[in-house]
């Protein structure tokens, strides 16, 4: 019986408009990520999408061997998910859905393999054979995580005949990975290290789920992190000064355990995960600062003692394009009281998302953050290298 | 570069503190790391190794209260080539502290110390030979880590008590002028464990690295004693003596 051998989905590391982005499990060396994605017999890898590059045909590669010698097959491979049969009873209807809905969020993205001709040598071997996905949902479905197990086939007669199954994990972000992240799989004659990891994938794909924009995306990264019940504020910087520790990061979250950071660490995270995805944001720090009452990450917006003035050398946030007075933020770390009445108990918490940076304006970032000091900005947008 | 921030925490006056051991005899210390058994008995949940640049590398561990996992512990052990390189390190640290201004930490914690001030996360940094050191609360529940720092710091200064010398010392010249740079190599009969290190005491001397080869600078005529101990958590200790002709 025929055999699937080998499935790639990143066939071409200088493009990605058909196939797959260029990615690696994280900073080690040796966790490049290379088609074949999938082989016979070993553990499948993922891979990534970014959707706004991709064009009209999406394809994949794929090799099989055990087939007829010198001879050739019509192959294919649907989505093997078979939806739940309906079910009975208001329990049932209710299990039901929640299947439905699992498999439309976390379900097959690929679509399926178009069939083709496939001609196999005299060993019963084929090529590296070119497929077309159709009905894929790549361009529809925003920022995700998702899992295909497609069924091959051939064609016998006028009937399709099973003859094997390959499961496979793709992330699709927006667009290609802006910096620090790299598209060039080699860096100074070694592998580069900057290209997107899995390991950030799974929390920026998870963070931004469903994000269709990259504002929707910056947004939804802002809040995953501020919202994030591990996390609480300390003004040391633990992860992010020169490189970004990316990886002591995501271990600490991976562990579980309530740990903290600062205003730095949280605008490294936000930047370095919203651009992952594809959105253009940039660090930059503001110097000397007297804030006015205001939430740190972690903190609860109904205890009065959460609210706190600081008096910072430095704040650094998340910025949109650019840095500059009439720029917008993205600041993970804290939350502003947008209550007009700072000498009261009354508080309303409001975390900046896409906030002007301006003045004096009640609806602007630094009349809501700064009581006092000049606040000065420092026009050096960084993006610190991962590691 | 960071000259505001030496000027904020008087840089020029760190070295000129009042005369006590660390100032009189070198001190270099390679790969240590915190013991369970400074750590109140709490669980090690990570070590990682982190670089920041050629001469500097992060050994970072965080420690958990079994009883309460609230309570969290992280020391960073910056390891550097060199005192003045620690030196530089620890400015650094205190400019990428968000707060202001930090107050001084006690006079008897390393050769220079700061700490948190009350009410925010506790967590103190201090300098002591090529090191630089970072303890701080991480968790939920803050933690008072001043008893922690002092834990460190002694055993970092203390000379255990050696039955084996074995630890191998070998000089680049048995015999040195004053100011003069010699390499001294410095090897076990077996490698060292995952949480081993070394330690190395100098009189009449300052010792560094220079990249990964320890070097000795002679500061005065006479005699210059090397000492070297080599400690692995439940193992007796091992050491090594260098002494050198300085002309």
């Amino acid at each position: 019986m025929v055999k699937v051998k080998e499935v790639h989905f990143n066939y071409d590391q200088n493009s990605a408009t058909a196939d797959a982005l260029n990615i690696r499990k994280n900073q080690t060396i040796g966790t490049l990520i290379q088609a074949p994605e999938w082989r016979e017999g070993q553990p499948s890898q993922p891979a990534a999408y970014a959707v706004n590059a991709l064009g009209n045909i999406v394809r994949i590669k794929a090799k099989f061997s055990n087939g007829p010698e010198k001879g050739t097959l019509k192959i294919r491979a649907i989505d093997a998910y078979m939806p739940p049969p309906e079910p009975s009873g208001c329990l049932g209807w209710l299990v039901y859905w929640l299947l439905l809905i699992l498999q439309a969020i976390f379900g097959n993205v690929l679509g399926n393999v178009k069939e083709k001709d496939v001609a196999f040598n005299a060993q019963g071997n084929s090529g590296l054979e070119e497929f077309e996905l159709v009905n894929h949902r790549l361009k529809q479905s925003g920022v995700g995580i998702h899992t295909t197990t497609w069924k091959w086939q051939f064609k016998q007669g006028n009937q399709w005949v099973d003859f094997g199954t390959t499961d496979h994990k793709v992330y699709l972000v927006l667009d290609i990975p802006a910096g620090p992240w790299q598209q060039q799989v080699m860096s100074g004659g070694m592998e580069n290290t900057q290209l997107p990891w899995v390991d950030a994938l799974e929390v920026a794909c998870a963070w931004a789920l469903g994000a269709t924009t990259k504002g929707m995306a910056a947004r939804k990264i802002t809040e995953g992190l501020n919202a994030n019940s591990l996390l609480s504020y300390n003004p040391i910087t633990f992860f992010g000064s020169s490189p970004y520790f990316l990886s002591s990061f995501l271990g600490q979250l991976k562990a579980g355990n309530p740990f903290q950071l600062n205003c730095r660490d949280c605008a490294d995270a936000v930047t370095t995960l919203s651009n992952l995805l594809g959105c253009d944001l940039w660090e930059g720090v503001m110097q000397s600062l007297n804030t006015r009452k205001i939430l740190g990450i972690g903190g609860n917006a109904a205890v009065e003692l959460d609210w706190k003035n600081w008096s910072w050398g430095w704040h650094e946030v998340a910025w949109l394009h650019a840095i500059g007075q009439n720029e917008h933020v993205y600041d993970g770390c804290l939350q502003l009281d947008m209550d007009n009445n700072y000498n009261d108990l009354v508080h309303i918490a409001h975390l900046p998302i896409k906030m002007k940076f301006g003045q004096n304006d009640p609806n602007d970032y630094r009349y809501r953050l700064v009581e006092s000091n000049p606040c000065t900005l420092e026009n050096v947008p960084r993006r610190r290298q991962v590691a | 570069m960071y000259e505001e921030i030496k000027e904020k925490y008087n840089f020029s006056s760190w070295g000129k503190k009042r005369k006590r051991p660390g100032r009189e005899i070198s001190i270099l210390l390679k790969n240590f790391i915190p013991w369970e058994e400074d750590c109140l008995g709490w669980k090690r949940a990570s070590k990682e190794l982190l670089t920041e640049a050629d001469d500097r590398r992060i050994i970072r561990t965080v420690w958990d209260n079994p009883e309460d996992k609230n309570s969290r512990v992280l020391i960073d052990v910056y390891e550097t080539f060199s005192r003045t390189h620690a030196q530089e390190c620890l400015i650094q640290i205190l400019a990428n502290n968000q707060l202001e201004l930090l107050p001084k930490g006690p006079d008897d914690l390393g050769e220079v110390s700061f700490v948190h001030p009350e009410g925010i996360p506790p967590a103190a940094f201090w300098l002591r030979g090529n090191l630089c050191l970072s303890v701080c609360s991480f968790g939920k529940k803050m933690v008072d880590v001043l008893s922690w720092t002092y834990k460190f710091d002694s055993r970092m200064m203390e000379k255990p008590k050696v039955e084996r010398f074995i630890l191998t010392l070998t000089p680049q010249s048995e015999q040195v002028n004053v100011e003069q740079e010699v390499g001294i190599s410095f090897s076990l009969p077996w490698r060292l464990g995952e949480d081993g290190y070394y330690k190395f005491f100098a009189k009449g001397g300052e010792l560094f690295f220079k990249e990964k080869e320890l070097c000795f600078r002679a500061q005065k005529k006479g005699e210059a004693v090397i000492e070297a101990f080599a400690l692995e958590a439940g193992r007796e200790p091992y050491g090594g003596r260098l002494t050198l002709k300085v002309e």
